[in-house]
């Protein structure tokens, strides 16, 4: 089998010689095994083997990429003359300074397993098959959609500067979706797990749990309109907090497309919110050693207290601002977080909820921020009245309306418990007060 | 690459299968950026591959590789009857396809010029034309400015068990701009996007005032739009976001595998009336250029139209080879996959909610307080339930009978079944509009349209 390593050296040294002033390339081979399941029985199972270059080559600060699905030597030569031939057409961009140079690079444990790249579809089949018996002994009119799926990835990357990296990383993950009906009444969920290491993957349960969470949404009905709490549960919280570390990256705000221009140095959130982005969390979704261009990555405090004081930056982003590079670049010039951490409050969930005389609890959705404006109009799509400090019922034809600002400033409270996936802490939050739009 | 194609068949018909496809996937596309007035990114992407797809023992079984060699494709083929003897054990709805006649075609893009013969850097030079043209017509609000070109060939060759060999191949060109604008604290985006099934000759026809300056001077205006109120509101949805509601609220819920699996509102349903006698709704592959468009689908059915509800009637749904045979009826054109590494799956096409009789005014006039909402941002739904969400990026009050106040950033949602009998008024104009879909990890080109059309009352979930 061919070397990544030798391929991608071979194709930057030619992107160079072709008239590259630099370069970079990343090679991948990638092996996954996928089972779908249908209506309560296993629909198909699939396996895809993909190999893939990409060349980045820079005249004058202009990119031009080049990809092939083919990697013997002749086609990441050919691969890399197009990406130098095309970045001379391109126009140049003053801003470019310069690639990531080579750097040390904190390991970061707990990416790969060989059980995983070891296990059969056999193996994800009897899991699928234990879950939809799960289901079904709590609900045998349940019907069961679901996935299971591992994948071995190798993925190199060289460049003219020097660096070299090379990473394999295994994941392993299953979802269920579980739909109830009476008569016209539907209630349905969905949750998953997924790891990079096998002692981490608890697909154990996972089917019960969705589908009792099912029959929770029999019965929803609407609210009448109100300004009112709401309560964000774990998967909501953190879609919020990484969604403001997105808005958080230089691209973003060098570019003057997010809601956080200008915003540095400013308060923007409450004294107990502190939000951090940390790539190094050994087994972490979304950890590794390095960014997608090579260069090292640093732990980064996205808000302090309450208060904006860094953004993630790229080679490109971090030179433009004379920044120290965080390592959260992409070849594209786009900047994203990793792991992205919460503070946690004092408080559990359940506390939480029993302290709310009225609001809603938002149990899984999105509190989605328009990058621009920073105005969130969501829908409630799986969610519940409280009521009394208890969760009512469920609703439907229910949204909510709001700015990421008011709704920081509003922010009073963060679970001390929270739900953890591998590098992700997801805590409970409350917002005191949110436009709550319903039918009734 | 046919007879590769043929002979990975005809071994597989010796091995016993029930079916089998196997389907050659080729992309050559490429791709300038301009950002901020510099046309500073350019891409090229290559990429083929070779899926092949079993029924054994009642189960599906899949393989794909990047590497297009008989050796390669034997491994492939080996693996997916693996993968099916081992799935076949937890089978509870055996695997079946419909029975048809082969087809074998040969289509090429037919183009008036292709993009692949079209030097870079002129299409460098264009790209970056249309995004300055539209910066100047900004004012100085303009503080991001993204213009975007692509084309894309691609060669799909189906090849199965039934005899089918088709060879096609597809053209598309994309622009697409999208613009921030910013005025002291306010930041509002607007993006355009045109794509279609044609050449080169796309950036000929359309000038900088129908594409960049366009988005321009909606998002300079979006600037001075209020915030969108919250509540219950009637509301008239432009012809882009009627395009997006019908994908998504019916378009979906009409995709037979989401009907077989118990996940659709509308399973059970056929021959009853589930909208208002204003809604005729549509599936059409067979539309010249736009670009959800095919001559055949991946599994070589013939891309054709379907009607899914007519006078407020669901009349059908839409079909791949399977799910035609599980419901016994013909297959409709509706198995697409994205590419060669992926099964094919129920999927639209070009989707719309056909003209009725009236005027805009007419639609307006009975209304109190209610909202135009305009220039569809996207949606979903969540078929089981029939719950959808649509967003659109502006629109205006509607007050007495007459528009008022523009206002931005609309979001609404609303229980599928109750909205399609709450239209109760179609105009006659008919836009279509593209994009992308996404549906069980993968993505496909569509296009969705219609008219304006008047609701009685959805939920608007604005900050107001």
């Amino acid at each position: 089998m061919a070397d990544l390593r030798e391929l991608a050296h071979l194709a930057c040294k030619q992107a160079v010689r072709m008239g590259a002033e630099c370069a970079d390339v990343t090679l991948n081979r990638d092996r996954s095994i996928g089972v779908k399941v249908e209506k309560n029985g296993i629909h198909d199972a699939k396996e895809a083997r993909n190999t893939g270059v990409s060349v980045r080559a820079i005249v004058k600060g202009a990119t031009a990429f080049a990809t092939s699905s083919r990697i013997a030597p002749e086609d990441v030569r050919e691969a890399a003359g197009r990406a130098a031939a095309a970045a001379k057409l391109a126009q140049p961009d003053p801003d470019f300074v310069s690639l990531p140079e080579p750097s040390a690079y904190e390991a970061v444990p707990g990416l790969y397993d060989e059980r995983i790249a070891q296990m059969s579809v056999g193996d994800l089949i009897r899991t699928l098959g234990d879950g939809i018996d799960e289901a079904r002994e709590v609900c045998p009119e349940v019907v069961v959609e679901a996935d299971a799926g591992l994948s071995v990835h190798e993925w190199v990357l060289v460049n003219s500067l020097g660096v070299e990296a090379h990473i394999r990383r295994t994941g392993i993950g299953s979802s269920y979706f579980c739909v109830v009906r009476r008569g016209d009444d539907v209630g349905s969920f969905y949750d998953y797990d997924c790891a990079h290491m096998l002692d981490d993957y608890h697909p154990e349960g996972l089917g019960a749990k969705v589908c009792k969470d099912a029959l929770g949404f029999l019965g929803a009905r609407s609210v009448r309109s109100a300004v009112m709490p709401v309560v964000a549960g774990p998967l909501v919280a953190i879609s919020l907090f990484g969604s403001i570390a997105g808005a958080a990256g230089a691209e973003h705000i060098q570019r003057k497309r997010s809601y956080l221009v200008g915003k540095r140095g400013q308060r923007i959130g409450p004294e107990f919110l502190t939000i951090r982005d940390d790539g190094f969390i050994p087994r972490g979704m979304g950890s590794g050693p390095f960014d997608g261009e090579g260069a090292a990555r640093k732990r980064v405090t996205i808000v302090e207290n309450g208060v904006l004081v860094n953004h993630l930056h790229g080679s490109y982003t971090a030179h433009k601002a004379k920044e120290e590079n965080t390592g959260h670049g992409n070849r594209n010039r786009g900047v994203s977080p990793t792991n992205v951490i919460p503070s946690l409050g004092g408080v559990l969930a359940a506390e939480i909820i029993r302290d709310t005389k009225e609001g809603i609890y938002l149990n899984m959705g999105g509190l989605w921020p328009s990058l621009a404006s920073g105005e969130i109009s969501s829908t409630v799509d799986f969610g519940f009245k409280i009521e009394n400090g208890e969760l009512a019922y469920p609703l439907k034809n229910t949204m909510i309306g709001i700015s990421i600002f008011d709704l920081l400033n509003n922010l009073d409270a963060i679970s001390s418990d929270y739900r953890e996936e591998p590098g992700q802490i997801m805590p409970t939050i409350r917002v005191r007060s949110v436009k709550v739009a319903g039918a009734e | 690459m046919k007879e590769l194609l043929e002979r990975i068949r005809d071994r597989a018909q010796r091995m016993g299968v029930q079916f089998m496809d196997a389907r050659m996937f080729a992309l050559d596309a490429t791709g300038v950026s301009v950002e901020d007035g510099k046309a500073a990114d350019v891409g090229q992407r290559r990429n083929s591959a070779v899926g092949v797809r079993v029924l054994v023992d009642d189960a599906w079984g899949f393989a794909s590789t990047d590497i297009i060699t008989p050796e390669a494709l034997e491994e492939s083929l080996k693996s997916a009857i693996e993968m099916a003897r081992s799935s076949s054990a937890r089978v509870v709805n055996a695997g079946v396809v419909a029975k048809v006649s082969p087809v074998v075609d040969t289509v090429r893009a037919v183009v008036e010029r292709d993009p692949r013969s079209v030097l870079l850097e002129e299409k460098v030079r264009r790209a970056a034309d249309y995004e300055s043209a539209g910066v100047r017509a900004g004012q100085d609000k303009i503080s991001n400015s993204i213009v975007h070109y692509n084309d894309w060939w691609s060669r799909e060759i189906v090849c199965n068990t039934h005899g089918t060999l088709v060879d096609q191949e597809i053209m598309r060109t994309m622009i697409f701009a999208v613009f921030t604008a910013t005025d002291g604290t306010v930041r509002q985006r607007a993006y355009k996007v045109i794509t279609e099934q044609v050449g080169y000759e796309l950036l000929d026809r359309v000038s900088a005032a129908e594409f960049t300056e366009e988005v321009a001077k909606k998002v300079v205006a979006l600037l001075s739009a209020k915030r969108c109120p919250s509540g219950k509101f009637p509301v008239v949805l432009d012809p882009s976001v009627t395009g997006v509601f019908t994908h998504e609220v019916l378009g979906h819920n009409a995709e037979a595998d989401f009907v077989f699996n118990g996940t659709s509102i509308i399973e059970g349903k056929v021959g009853q009336q589930i909208a208002s006698e204003h809604v005729t709704i549509v599936d059409d592959a067979s539309i010249p250029r736009l670009s959800g468009s095919f001559s055949y689908d991946s599994e070589g059915l013939p891309g054709q139209k379907r009607t899914i509800i007519e006078k407020g009637v669901l009349k059908g749904f839409l079909h791949s080879l399977e799910t035609a045979a599980r419901f016994g009826v013909q297959p409709n054109g509706s198995g697409r996959a994205q590419d060669a590494h992926k099964m094919p799956i129920v999927r639209m096409s070009n989707t719309y909610m056909q003209p009725g009789k009236h005027t805009l005014e007419d639609l307006l006039k009975d209304i109190d307080v209610g909202i135009l909402i305009e220039d569809a941002g996207g949606g979903y739904v969540h078929p089981e339930k029939g719950h959808y969400t649509c967003m659109a990026n502006q629109g205006r009050m509607i007050r007495n009978g007459q528009l008022a106040e523009p206002i931005r950033e609309i979001t609404f949602t609303g229980v599928m079944l109750e909205t399609l009998r709450n239209i109760d008024a179609v105009s006659r104009d008919l836009v279509f509009w593209p994009g992308m879909c996404g549906k069980g990890g993968q993505s496909a080109f569509t296009t969705c349209g219609g008219s304006y059309v008047r609701v009685k009352e959805v939920v608007v979930g604005g900050q107001e």
